[in-house]
């Protein structure tokens, strides 16, 4: 009997989640022996026209992970999708669009002007940035298109499942994969870590008293944290309220707030979430005192919606009609 | 009844015309046209009035004949008249939540003018109600026991007046006191003013009636140490202190004769002396004396016990301890009274530093008959004043005082010269005031005749700038400020504002109940129900809420008292919200972030379960902390995602 096929692709991501399969140590092995990996361009050396070859259907999973930036990535992902049985959005990127999806907040030829015109450190005298077409010594060179907007995997193609983090944690991977090749499906759709916020597990959440008051809000460099008490009873901004449970809370574990990588609950927005929340526990009387407190949170985009803006109620800055 | 049977009710969609208010800009045979053609709807029947006694008839009888289930009621606002529909259909057998009114008059018929535009909108509100409606859950009515008894915090004449009017229905009154007697600010003044009634004499029938009173049980020298629960169902915990004198003292005051202790008297703001075994004045309630333990000998140093030996009834009781009571409620009315503003901090008014500078209060309690020169006002030097200032609005309408005007001193302040000039008939009285509130016709007219009698009215243009400094050798005073010319008094009345007691500040935090920036309780509505505050069965009579004067204050007793004695009737269950929220305890984290969102402390944490619970007899439905949870796990009745998803699809979609 044939071994399951598996191809593992990398989009608009960091490549940690491509560590992360490896971050499995020794079950890694298993996992090779178990398995044919049939494409995983971070490791071995596959062709897209491998897999263009093969028959609709034929790779068993697909572990998708990064969202679609460029109309290469939207290219092999819909092949992928035709080539395979089931597409996991594996990793917070391909799911909710991760942090890469900040940069739906600005637009393609903001980002450009950062990285290729103002950066401090480049030298581009004759003002170049990527372009889908350009000529060289008289050759037409093709480059993917840039897209103004970064999408989530499931805004390009059909996915079947979903495993949070950024990265997956070692423990998530051996039970989805465990779970998806051992033929054991879930409902089409499922998110594969549990649908309650991070608290329920917490260790810290013990310590939290029943009536909450935030009267200040401060970042986690300007205090020394005690390592049992809930951040957010230290005026800390902890994320794990409007978070996925499932990760293990290494981070809390670490003396580090959840920054909220596991992503939100079914159907919630993670950032309008954790706003809510705060909205309830922020002391101040009046909106200047309010408006005092919330200065602490420099970054509210990058705060609340840090893996998940492609996915959020914000989507994207609109561009005004000029 | 069966679903088999549920299945096959039909959907009805009544169309008001209101008279023509709707069918004037709303096309009736286009919607009925519309209507048969969408699958959900049954039966589109039009009214010309759908609230009018023949409307109502009309609607009953379509709902029972055609075997109806489902609702949808295109009218004016669910404000208007979402009960009257939902309470017939309820009558003809339909669940409440399946009624929904569709607001095709103030949204659509009154605000737009063009009839094509109107129909079409008329028609996405509709579909808006229809695609909600399929989404919709059954919603029940529930009730729970409730306790008929009422706590009055404050024995002033608010607090006096709510536990009588209470007592006289056969309600059981808990009247707690944090001083040693009842009374409160109006005991400390001799006359009311407009109509100058003796304020004792008003005073001594109510306290002989509450003294009398078996259902109305008074605690004094009580400290509120926390109040749980809701509206129906409140506990408090309160310490009752020590007297060191039984029940039985009459207060034939042979004890105060041989005490040797003398303290300054706070009754008489400090201008009287009291012994250490005292009471507050005569015929106070509880009639039995108290000992002030700080300066007793007895307790300071075991020197003495001459009131043992003084006491022909054997009251006196070193040994009486605190007590810790349980107190429950079905609501709890606060009168807590004011306290007078402070004029310390102004220097330059010269209080406490000159001779014959007095404030409003401290005039009050040296005319009183129960004060402590009997009623006297002297100078310093023994002689009777010639003339007096009274100054308006000391230390209030400022930054850093009373920024508010309190908005009855006034009348206290015209008050003042027309005692004085009572007393001393041909003294001269200048009040200087800027500008002159009087609340009632009476109060003006009562200033116009103080004018009339020879009170003198000045208008300075900034009262913060007044200064009063003493003329030697003369020891007249001379208070000088912008816009008059310096004036010249024997002596001057300060008139303070009024402000919350610290005490208002301790219950708000115990109830929740929301103060303003000034700390006065936030009334529920300022005109619909002023004496109700955001927390249900927590209300509110007298000054709690703002300075009001003795009369306002009684009237509010009143009202609190009707408004308790409607909702709580002894036996009688009390109905709850129809809509509150509710929490699935699957999903909940145990994060507690809903708690403190929640403006009616309807959420407690349930620490063996480890899940947040919303106490449904406190929700009121208001859907905060549905959207505050971050987890996802609350849902607000008849307001889920999904019903409100549902209701804007079906506006969207043509």
């Amino acid at each position: 009997m044939s071994k399951p096929k598996v191809a593992v692709i990398w989009n608009a991501s960091c490549g940690g989640c491509d560590e992360s399969l490896v971050d499995i140590e020794d079950k890694i092995i298993d996992l090779a022996d178990k398995v044919d990996f049939v494409l995983w361009p971070c490791a071995m050396d596959f062709k897209y026209n491998d897999v263009a070859a093969m028959k609709d259907g034929e790779i068993d999973i697909t572990l998708v992970n990064g969202g679609i930036q460029n109309s290469g990535q939207e290219k092999i992902v819909k092949l992928l999708r035709e080539k395979s049985k089931i597409i996991v959005a594996y990793g917070s990127c391909a799911w909710l669009g991760g942090v890469p999806s900040l940069i739906n907040l600005k637009n393609k030829k903001d980002s450009f002007a950062v990285n290729y015109l103002d950066c401090p450190s480049v030298i581009n005298p004759g003002k170049k940035v990527p372009m889908a077409k350009s000529m060289a010594d008289g050759y037409e060179l093709e480059l993917p298109e840039i897209f103004d907007t970064l999408y989530t995997l499931d805004d390009v193609i059909d996915v079947d499942y979903y495993l949070p983090g950024c990265p997956p944690m070692p423990a998530m991977i051996i039970n989805a994969l465990g779970e998806l090749l051992g033929g054991k499906l879930p409902p089409k759709g499922t998110i594969l870590s549990p649908d309650i916020s991070l608290c329920l597990s917490c260790s810290r959440n013990g310590t939290k008293p029943d009536r909450m008051v935030m009267g200040e809000i401060q970042r986690i460099h300007e205090i020394i944290a005690d390592p049992d008490q809930c951040f957010l009873n230290q005026d800390v901004l902890c994320m794990g309220p409007a978070t996925r449970d499932g990760c293990g809370y290494p981070c809390i574990t670490g003396n580090m707030p959840c920054t909220g990588c596991m992503g939100p609950m079914k159907n919630q927005d993670q950032g309008a979430k954790m706003i809510s929340a705060l909205g309830g526990i922020i002391d101040g009387y009046d909106e200047e005192a309010v408006d005092r407190i919330l200065d602490g949170i420099p970054d509210p985009a990058g705060t609340f919606y840090r893996y998940s803006t492609a996915a959020s109620y914000l989507g994207r800055r609109r561009e005004k009609n000029r | 009844m069966p679903e088999e049977s549920k299945k096959n009710k039909k959907t009805v969609l009544f169309l008001c015309k209101c008279s023509s208010n709707i069918s004037d800009t709303v096309d009736f045979e286009e919607i009925k046209k519309w209507a048969k053609k969408q699958g959900d709807i049954d039966i589109a029947a039009v009214s010309n009035l759908l609230c009018s006694p023949d409307g109502k008839k009309f609607y009953t009888e379509i709902l029972k004949s055609r075997d109806a289930g489902k609702v949808i009621v295109a009218a004016c606002s669910p404000r208007l008249h979402e009960k009257t529909f939902r309470g017939l259909a309820e009558e003809c057998g339909i669940n409440l939540g399946m009624v929904q009114m569709a607001n095709i008059r103030e949204q659509c018929a009154w605000v737009t003018p063009d009839k094509t535009e109107a129909t079409e909108k008329a028609k996405s509100i509709i579909n808006s109600a229809l695609n909600r409606l399929g989404r919709s859950k059954e919603i029940f009515r529930r009730t729970m026991k409730a306790e008929a008894d009422v706590i009055v915090i404050g024995g002033g004449i608010a607090g006096m007046e709510a536990a009588r009017t209470l007592s006289r229905a056969g309600r059981k009154v808990r009247l707690i006191e944090k001083n040693i007697s009842l009374g409160g600010s109006v005991m400390k003044s001799e006359d009311l003013a407009p109509g100058m009634e003796c304020s004792p004499c008003l005073m001594a029938p109510i306290l002989a009636e509450i003294r009398d009173d078996k259902n109305i049980d008074v605690i004094t020298k009580a400290e509120i140490t926390e109040i749980t629960g809701f509206f129906g169902n409140f506990t408090m915990k309160v310490k009752k202190r020590p007297r060191y004198v039984e029940e039985n003292c009459i207060s034939c005051e042979e004890c105060f004769k041989v005490c040797p202790v003398s303290v300054d008297s706070e009754f008489h703001e400090g201008l009287g002396k009291r012994k250490a075994i005292y009471s507050l004045f005569p015929g106070s309630v509880p009639a039995a004396a108290v000992i002030d333990r700080e300066h007793c000998l007895h307790f300071t140093d075991n020197s003495c016990s001459a009131c043992v030996a003084a006491c022909p009834f054997g009251s006196i009781n070193f040994s009486q301890e605190e007590e810790l009571l349980s107190i429950r409620a079905g609501a709890i009315v606060v009168a807590t009274g004011f306290t007078a503003g402070d004029v310390s901090r102004f220097s330059q008014l010269g209080h406490k530093s000159l001779d014959n500078v007095i404030t409003s209060p401290e005039f009050e309690i040296l005319s009183g008959t129960n004060g402590p020169t009997g009623g006297r006002i002297l100078l310093k030097n023994g002689k009777e004043p010639q003339s007096a200032a009274v100054i308006h609005c000391a230390g209030s309408i400022r930054d850093d005082g009373i920024p508010y005007c309190s908005g009855i001193c006034c009348t206290h302040a015209v008050k003042a010269g027309v005692m004085l000039r009572k007393k001393y008939p041909s003294i001269r009285i200048i009040n200087i005031h800027n500008d002159l509130v009087f609340g009632t016709p009476r109060e003006f007219a009562f200033y116009r005749e103080a004018g009339a009698n020879g009170t003198e009215f000045v208008k300075c243009s900034d009262l913060a700038s007044i200064k009063i400094s003493a003329l030697s050798p003369a020891g007249l005073l001379k208070i000088e400020g912008d816009g008059i010319t310096a004036v010249e008094a024997d002596m001057a009345v300060l008139v303070t504002g009024f402000m919350p007691p610290e005490s208002a500040a301790d219950i708000a935090s115990m109830t929740g109940a929301e103060l303003d920036i000034n700390g006065y309780f936030i009334p529920d509505h300022e005109l619909l129900n002023a004496t109700g505050t955001g927390l249900d069965g927590i209300y509110t009579a007298g000054c709690a809420s703002s300075p009001l004067n003795a009369s306002a204050s009684v009237v509010q007793a009143r009202a609190v008292s009707g408004d308790i004695l409607s909702r709580l009737i002894p036996g009688k269950e009390i109905e709850l919200e129809l809509y509150t929220s509710v929490i699935d305890r699957e999903k909940c984290a145990g994060c507690r972030l809903c708690i403190s969102s929640c403006p009616y402390r309807a959420i407690y944490f349930d620490h063996d379960t480890k899940v947040s619970v919303i106490n449904e007899s406190i929700c009121r439905g208001c859907g905060t902390c549905a959207a505050a949870c971050p987890g996802g796990a609350i849902e607000a009745n008849h307001f889920s995602d999904e019903e409100i998803c549902a209701e804007i699809e079906g506006i969207l979609h043509d």
